[in-house]
């Protein structure tokens, strides 16, 4: 038999970890029998963070026609319209950003082994991979697991990688270092029963002030921003922020939340955010529109009744116990930079990628990554430069880059040396070089026009005459996004864009939305609104013209957001206006294709997204559950183990008997309420009844449950198996009489 | 050795004549026309990388990418996918692959007279950290193989080197003729 990472690394996976791989790659083998609905299975896999991808229907227009991807598995899908054997993404939760070396180079490995060899930081600080196969997913998880890294709920309607100032606990301007608290919080939601049955996704994000960008609080359905009062840690707490295609500045619900309430006001969050947020419609999920509709008055009030109704957590203020657990302790004295030879570009690098930290002697540098990507061979370079001079500490931005923190400044000019060494020793961090985009129509289903092909070419023509700009343009922010969605952040940007298609006569042109008067800093202050669609190969002209138009009208240090306000959208639009116009295909067909992506443009290839995930019921999640535990207690029983076979088998049944009973009503763990509740519910009221067998199947879990065997024989093991997956399946055919 | 998944890289000769960005049209129409075996997918754009895998037409069971990440730049053949027979079939099957891409892309007309690649010399990368760790006796439990297949590939002895000693790095095999070798299409029709 050969080898595998689950034997390998047996020893290094933590227990809980490990037990949710496994029962991941028994629903992989249930999906593959067909034991599982590939609705059930989508929502599964999301929740671990296994994403659908572009053509992952199996059709692909190549420019001339839609071709149909052959994939051999092609009758299996692992969702709705999503072909078993087509590429998909992993998405990769990365907490407030925060990787050490060992961590990376597990990434780096991972990615080398079961993807395209590239690591893609998202505007949300995870890791994304792409090109990946189902089936790889499980190796891949084990392999991070071993690091420490989960990628639960990293997609799919659950609590979403918490986000958290990159330069927490070392910023100049922060209240506090709100590191412990993003991992707390991370911590404490990840898979807890309250975030369970979102009708969509839920995000939080911690600032540590209110005036730099870091956090990005305000666009998030939760918003936490350092404060302290009286002497006191607390939060200023934002709720039902978002962009998406309607974005939502958020709400203020409180002032001031102490500390020990962060935890809980966030559970009771949630349970009113899974009770009363929309489940059907997914376009009016998300917690913003539940604020709006119940308005912030009556939403606070309901959170707060329900924070006084839950019961006590010690998990709630453990953690305060410890504040200092996430601190870091720098590798090396800090020194000033001072007298060190200085390598070429240099100096240019360090006026944009070096940030002093308020410890002196101490710099943050950043990694500026081309897109948000590098290369498994360049983590682990800077993995050694990791180790090498700071030891362990290095985060990812919500601007796609990494910054190694607690660097001695005069270690500086060496850092700089081995990043330009391994390619990644750009200047121009936070500036209009920096472009943040999301994947668009490299690999998103839903993307429209080419968000990557639109930045890759402005940050090349941008970077050659970079140094030789006016301060006030090169310090603008551009965002890329390739639909409304607004996973690149556009409208937090100076010069945001947006995909979109216009025709022209019987061809189809890819154009972008441009948007105007957003803002970055103030934890995304504002948000720009859409003020002409221009042709996607004209963008580089638009913003030409509009720094262009900025420098020579703006007035003394105004800023371009202020510029915006000042000559209205309208002036905008007109100095744009003749932009729009689209050439014939035959005078030049350019335009009718993407950038770097010369086939004719078409948007026939867009799929539906998966972002929402599905919306499964608790009830639908619960018999798969049972149908895994089934299925498990086959493979003990092939194993030989008759009694741990016996055991998960009725196992099994409960899990199902609870399920169903909690679809009516709340029960808890013990089996004779379970038992008491089935019966009562279920077996009395006729609802679990086949028109054949009567109450046999019923009748399989009451005698299980009341006379467990001693010591199973082969015999009574394998009959209680049998039984437990024929009362599995009344279970589901009773679910569709609810 | 249980060893599915590797690379075969080819190295430009004299990488300054072509640019990434000219690879992308000439990947979409292999997509086009199904130049190549296996089922391809889609063509990645990592040229804005420096060091990167380049431009990489996707495909099910291997992606071809004119790549930067290991070496200098060339064509790496990336097999992915399991396939049956023996391990020393599987690896000639591999040089086969990666050495049909570089003699059509020499051919193609964008590149004509422009791009070059070294027949002399190769670099082979077990892309399975679990069965192929890079280490000694790894690479002595691949060398027979590694030898039987390149002993279809090349008229002469080579050479065989392991690049790194990094137990991070992937299992890396430098393949050196030590005779001077014709062009990529004379060791493909060695292959046949």
């Amino acid at each position: 038999m050969s080898l595998t990472w689950k034997d390998k690394l047996a020893d290094k996976v933590p227990a809980d970890l490990a037990r949710e791989i496994e029962i991941f790659e028994n629903e992989i083998t249930l999906r593959k029998q067909g034991k599982i609905d590939e609705k059930v299975f989508a929502e599964t896999r999301l929740r671990r963070g296994a994403y659908g991808q572009r053509y992952d229907n199996g059709q692909r227009n190549d420019g001339l026609k839609t071709q149909t991807l052959q994939y051999p598995l092609a009758e299996l899908t692992k969702g709705p319209t999503t072909l078993w054997d087509a590429p998909g993404m992993q998405r990769i939760k990365i907490p407030y950003g925060g990787l050490n070396p060992a961590q990376l180079e597990a990434l780096a490995e991972c990615a080398e082994e079961y993807s395209d060899g590239i690591l893609h930081v998202t505007t949300r600080q995870d890791i994304q991979l792409h090109y990946v196969h189902i089936e790889d997913t499980p190796s891949i998880f084990r392999r991070l697991a071993a690091v420490g890294i989960t990628t639960r709920e990293a997609c799919g309607n659950t609590v979403r990688n918490v986000t958290g100032c990159p330069i927490a606990g070392v910023c100049t301007t922060e209240t506090f270092d709100v590191t412990p608290y993003a991992k707390a919080t991370a911590k404490f939601l990840l898979g807890h029963k309250d975030t369970q049955n979102f009708g969509r996704k839920f995000k939080v994000a911690f600032s540590g002030c209110s005036e730099n960008a870091c956090g990005l609080a305000m666009l998030h359905d939760v918003g936490a921003v350092a404060r302290v009062k009286d002497g006191k840690r607390g939060f200023e707490f934002f709720v039902g922020g978002g962009l998406g295609s309607v974005p939502n500045q958020a709400k203020l619900f409180d002032a001031f939340l102490p500390e020990e309430e962060l935890l809980p006001m966030c559970q009771a969050m949630s349970r009113v955010f899974a009770r009363l947020g929309e489940k059907k419609n997914r376009n009016t999920a998300r917690l913003k529109f539940l604020v709006n509709k119940l308005g912030l008055e009556e939403f606070r009030r309901l959170v707060l009744e329900e924070r006084k109704a839950l019961p006590d957590d010690p998990a709630w203020t453990a953690y305060l116990k410890n504040l200092k657990v996430t601190d870091e302790k720098p590798l090396k004295p800090g020194v000033a930079l001072n007298g060190q030879p200085r390598p070429e570009g240099f100096d240019a690098w360090l006026k944009t990628n070096v940030y002093k930290q308020r410890q002196a002697g101490y710099a943050v540098a950043t990694v500026t990554l081309p897109l948000g990507d590098f290369s498994a061979r360049q983590a682990r370079a800077l993995s050694d430069v990791a180790r090498k001079y700071v030891g362990e500490p290095m985060r990812l931005t919500v601007e796609q880059n990494l910054l190694f923190r607690w660097v001695s400044e005069a270690d500086l000019p060496a850092l700089y040396g081995e990043l330009r060494a391994m390619g990644l020793g750009e200047p121009g961090a936070g500036s209009i070089v920096d472009i943040t985009a999301c994947p668009g129509t490299d690999t998103c289903k839903l993307g429209i026009s080419s968000s990557r092909g639109l930045a890759g070419e402005l940050r090349t023509r941008l970077a050659s005459r970079m140094m030789a700009m006016d301060e006030a343009v090169r310090g603008l922010k551009i965002k890329v996004s390739g639909c409304f969605n607004s996973c690149g952040q556009h409208h937090i940007a100076d010069l945001g864009f947006y995909g979109v298609s216009r025709k022209k006569g019987s061809w189809s042109v890819p154009h972008f939305q441009v948007l105007v008067g957003g803002q970055f800093d103030h934890n995304a202050g504002a948000y720009g609104l859409a003020v002409i669609a221009v042709p996607s190969k004209r963008i580089p002209e638009v913003v030409d013209r509009m720094t262009d138009a900025f420098l020579r009208e703006r007035q003394k240090a105004e800023t371009f957001q202020a510029w915006i306000k000042r000559i209205g959208k309208a002036k905008v639009r007109a100095m744009l206006e003749d932009l729009t116009a689209i050439p014939g295909h035959d005078e030049n067909p350019s335009f009718f294709s993407d950038w770097r992506d010369p086939r004719e443009y078409s948007n026939g290839d867009m799929g539906v997204g998966e972002c929402a995930g599905e919306v499964v019921s608790p009830l639908d999640f619960g018999l798969a559950a049972a149908e895994r535990e089934a299925f498990e207690a086959q493979l003990t029983l092939e194993a030989g183990d008759y009694r741990k076979a016996s055991d998960q088998a009725l196992n099994s049944m409960v899990t199902a008997a609870r399920e169903l009973v909690m679809s009516k009503a709340a029960v808890g763990d013990s089996r004779p309420d379970i038992v008491r509740e089935f019966r009562d519910r279920f077996v009395e009221t006729k609802l679990f009844w086949d028109p054949f067998a009567g109450g046999k199947f019923a009748q399989y879990f009451f005698s299980a449950v009341e006379n467990p065997p001693a010591s199973p024989s082969s015999d009574a093991a394998h009959r209680l198996v049998e039984e437990a997956q024929l009362f599995i399946e009344a279970a589901h055919s009773c679910r569709l009489k609810l | 050795m249980d060893l599915h998944k590797f690379c075969v890289k080819y190295f430009v000769e004299g990488s300054s004549a072509v640019r990434l960005d000219e690879f992308i049209p000439v990947y979409h129409r292999w997509i086009q026309k199904q130049a190549v075996g296996g089922m391809l997918i889609d063509v990645a754009d990592y040229g804005h990388l420096p060091q990167g895998p380049g431009v990489v037409l996707v495909a099910h069971e291997a992606d071809y990418s004119m790549d930067s990440s290991e070496g200098p730049l060339g064509l790496l053949y990336n097999r992915k996918t399991s396939s049956g027979g023996r391990l020393a079939d599987r690896i000639a099957d591999g040089f086969r692959s990666a050495l049909g891409a570089c003699m059509k892309l020499e051919n193609e007309p964008e590149f004509q007279g422009k791009l070059k690649f070294k027949a002399g010399g190769a670099l082979f990368i077990a892309n399975d950290r679990l069965n192929a760790p890079n280490g000694e006796e790894a690479f002595q439990a691949l060398r027979s193989d590694l030898a039987a297949a390149l002993a279809k590939v090349y008229p002469s002895t080579v050479e065989l080197r392991r690049v790194s000693s990094d137990p991070r790095a992937r299992l890396t095999v430098e393949v050196r003729s030590l005779e001077p070798v014709g062009d990529v299409s004379s060791l493909l029709a060695r292959l046949g």
